[in-house]
């Protein structure tokens, strides 16, 4: 606790004070102000409801040369001066060089949109005062595939001077409408036969941002009568550290632009708002003898090639997905390659380097499956020399993704690991390996295609790993307080939020039992995503931590430390439907609940999965007005604390459990229930110290001990110290005896109030 | 829109109707920046790189008339003038 104390005081003490009245915008309404020059507005606002799907929030002055950016963070306003501070502290930026900015935040990002706060900030660039136009627009509409904008009518590549032959586009030879192409020139086939491929190949995918993809037919393919280049395409450029993505890891621009919810060129790359996510070129010389003879590009948009002709469709949905982001940056090939570097910096890349030393998304989710049976990252590998070796290591190069490889669509499901299988060749093939799927798929990202596949398959869910995964990512209205499973009873957790600059923050305590059957206590601190706490924790993260108290210290001292003699601890709770529907411990045959989450600890050499459920579900719902949260002394009494629930529409239930320590400076809980509570009226209740049963072992009855009691007054719930007052004299069971008591002692919330 | 800026300076703190939908016009806290960065630090975290590698599907008639695919990796020619 004493962590989270520090962190507290850290919030409480730093930081911008807006002392002025906030500024709440309404739905889809345009403001208008004025603001000095160099000077940014606060305590501007909007109010996310629960069922909101996406927020777009756009400025505009129409003043040519004017310049302004834009910003908006979740939960408090922005307390930077500078523009640094202000991008660091943003959850999305728009910040391009004139004042027409926007951005759109869904709920399927890696930042997702979340109910509660969103506040808004215009920073105005000139040395002037300038009026500024802010719309802020959100909607519950379901999300959907990005716009696609095709360009067919550039004869230069957007964002450079090199040429673009666009007249593959506007050809007007005669062209026979086919398989649902009714197009009579054979340019407009093109068109429809291109934009279909775009849309088969996003018709899975998520973004609120357009996928602007240029299209060119070059005349200088290579090109003969038994072969030919039908066809290339890539990623424009790579990105890395704009808004939403895994730090220090390359993304094709076009998954940039998705999470950050803004085009490019307002994340402060190259290129301008016009500039392509993904250009591929075309052979236009399929279309007469000189390229593979008689041989013709299909066009057919409903059915593939029927005969021995190359089939456009497929070709372009292959070669676009690879620009969506299906592509390894890691270098492959046996030849050397110095590569200047962002910074100027001149690497030279052998086999097996990331590209300038730093991982690329899709190289980030391989791994190397090893003769013992365990997988090595990619990411994570020391030397360029081991990554070389895993780029040849036939089918043992893997994809690490969980659903991905659960996929049906994972054919290959019940060879080796269980994971999707990338082509690594032992003889290194540099065009192909790696960034192609094995041969033993029937898929379109294979390297050599047998068929003409027009759906992208396992390609689909790869891409959602790599972040155009379009499901939602709302969090759930999580029931707060208690949770217990009844097949482990008598341990339980206590879940409850804690705002932060960063967000919600969430507390947990695990109260459960020694080996001996003597209660104890873990704690941990760290964020719910996707509807599982401690998704990402790592130890030192959202790990549990056990606190011992030092009776010894003054009042000036710290009494708390960590027990340095756990091992490695974890804790996830994963509230998602389809886990807690999946899990062996969910269907044990015990009959529980609404509102089941999964609990999978691990304590040294313990672990378990449990199926846990609110506390509401045995003693009903909480009120309308709910004083339920942890409780606490405040930083100078700190590292102990009461959790409180409640039910019936007066709060007449309390149910109270105490954190504190015995006399050895072991944690220790007791719990106690008393009916009668009111507002503003003490309530005495006794405390029981359970005798229970290790954590890992089979479940007993308990034993009960009387522990002493708590006198408690509960006024308010503001967050100072004259919200409640707290009498305790409790005792503690076995050799370690001795007594934890206060007199007087003002309490407040730790926590935030559950309403 | 000088238009739409001239009603609201003539009309301050006032509502109009624009041609989508109402405009407010309001007063907001404000402070300062503490120094404008704009010129010297507007691209303080981001990075990027040209794409090294393009995709390229080719294609080769067999001796039994079948046509076979297959993609290679090749050489982004945009890589190496952009490098900076």
């Amino acid at each position: 606790m004493r962590k989270i104390a520090l962190t507290l005081i850290v919030l409480f003490s730093s930081g911008y004070l807006n002392t002025g009245l906030a500024l709440e915008l309404e739905n889809n309404q345009t403001i208008s102000f004025e603001l000095d020059g160099n000077s940014l507005n606060s305590n501007i606002f909007i109010d996310i409801p629960a069922n909101a799907n996406t927020l777009k929030v756009e400025i505009n002055n129409g003043v040519i040369g004017s310049d302004f950016d834009l910003f908006m963070k979740f939960g408090s306003d922005f307390s930077g001066t500078t523009f640094n501070a202000l991008l660091s502290e943003a959850n999305f930026s728009s910040a391009g060089v004139d004042a027409n900015e926007y951005f759109t935040a869904s709920t399927a990002l890696n930042t997702p949109l979340k109910e509660g706060k969103w506040y808004i900030t215009a920073y105005n660039f000139n040395n002037q005062p300038e009026l500024i136009n802010l719309t802020a627009s959100f909607s519950d509409a379901p999300l959907s595939a990005p716009e696609i904008q095709f360009i067919f009518d550039q004869n230069t590549i957007q964002g450079s001077d090199e040429p673009c032959d666009i007249s593959g586009w506007n050809d007007t030879t005669p062209f026979t409408p086919i398989s649902g192409n009714n197009a009579t020139t054979r340019g407009q086939a093109r068109k429809n036969a291109v934009l279909k491929a775009a849309e088969l190949m996003t018709q899975n995918l998520q973004s609120t941002v357009p996928l602007i993809i240029q299209g060119c037919w070059p005349n200088d393919l290579e090109t003969s009568a038994t072969s030919a280049v039908l066809a290339n395409a890539g990623a424009r450029t790579f990105a890395t550290n704009s808004k939403g993505l895994t730090p220090n890891t390359w993304y094709p621009i076009a998954i940039a632009e998705r999470q950050a919810g803004t085009q490019s060129c307002k994340l402060g790359f190259s290129g301008g708002c016009d500039a392509h996510s993904i250009l591929i070129n075309f052979n236009p010389k399929i279309d007469t003898n000189e390229g593979l003879g008689s041989a013709r590009w299909y066009y057919g948009l409903n059915n593939t090639s029927p005969n021995n002709n190359p089939d456009f469709i497929s070709t372009a949905l292959h070669e676009m997905t690879h620009g969506l982001g299906f592509s390894s940056a890691i270098r492959i090939s046996d030849e050397d390659s110095t590569i200047t570097c962002p910074g100027n910096q001149q690497i030279t890349h052998t086999m097996g380097t990331m590209l300038c030393n730093q991982i690329d998304i899709y190289s980030s989710l391989l791994v190397q499956h090893n003769t013992d049976n365990t997988t090595s990252a990619l990411s994570e590998m020391a030397t360029d020399e081991e990554r070389a070796e895993a780029l040849v290591n036939s089918s043992r190069l893997l994809w690490n993704s969980e659903e991905t490889n659960q996929s049906t669509l994972n054919t290959l499901s019940d060879r080796g690991l269980g994971f999707v299988q990338l082509y690594a060749p032992s003889t290194i093939n540099p065009g192909s390996s790696v960034s192609h799927l094995s041969r033993a798929y029937t898929e379109l990202m294979e390297p050599f295609q047998d068929a003409n596949l027009r759906e992208l398959g396992l390609a689909t869910p790869m891409l959602w790993d790599m972040g155009w995964d379009p499901r939602p990512k709302n969090q759930k209205t999580i029931p707060l307080g208690i949770y217990s499973d009844p097949a482990h009873n008598g341990h339980g957790f206590i879940i409850e939020p804690i705002s932060t600059a960063d967000g919600i923050k969430y507390f947990t305590a695990f109260f459960t039992y020694k080996e001996d059957g003597t209660p104890e206590w873990y704690t941990s601190f760290s964020e719910i995503e996707n509807n599982v706490l401690n998704i990402n924790a790592s130890p030192e993260e959202g790990a549990l931590k056990r606190f011992i108290y030092d009776f010894t210290v003054g009042s000036s001292g710290n009494p708390n430390s960590l027990d340095p003699n756990l091992g490695s601890t974890s804790l996830s709770i994963d509230f998602n439907d389809t886990s807690v529907a999946s899990s062996v411990a969910c269907n044990d045959g015990v009959t529980r609940g609404s509102n089941r989450a999964l609990a999978s600890w691990v304590i040294g050499d313990q672990s378990g999965d449990w199926c846990i459920e609110p506390i509401s579900n045995i003693i009903g719902l909480p009120p309308s007005n709910d004083f339920g949260a942890q409780w606490w002394a405040g930083s100078d009494d700190e590292g102990w604390g009461v959790s409180l629930s409640f039910t019936g529409e007066n709060n007449t239930v309390i149910v109270a459990t105490l954190y504190y320590f015995d006399a050895s400076g072991s944690p220790r809980w007791a719990i106690g229930t008393q009916p009668g509570f009111e507002i503003g009226e003490s309530i005495t209740i006794d405390l029981r110290e359970r005798t229970g049963y290790a954590r890992d072992a089979e479940p007993v009855e308990l034993g009960s001990t009387s522990a002493g009691s708590i006198t408690i007054t509960l006024n308010s719930k503001n967050g100072d110290l004259n919200d409640g007052v707290i009498d305790l004299d409790v005792n503690y069971q076995g050799e370690e005896g001795g007594n934890w008591s206060r007199v007087g002692l003002p309490i407040t919330l730790l926590t935030n109030p559950h309403n | 829109m000088k238009i739409k800026i001239l009603i609201m300076l003539l009309f301050p703190l006032a509502s109009f109707a624009s041609d989508t939908h109402e405009i407010k016009l309001v007063k907001v806290e404000s402070r300062q920046l503490s120094v404008n960065t704009k010129q010297n630090n507007k691209k303080p975290l981001v990075q990027e790189i040209q794409a090294p590698s393009r995709y390229q599907t080719s294609v080769t008639r067999g001796a039994d008339g079948k046509l076979r695919t297959q993609c290679d990796k090749i050489h982004n020619h945009a890589f190496d003038r952009d490098v900076k």
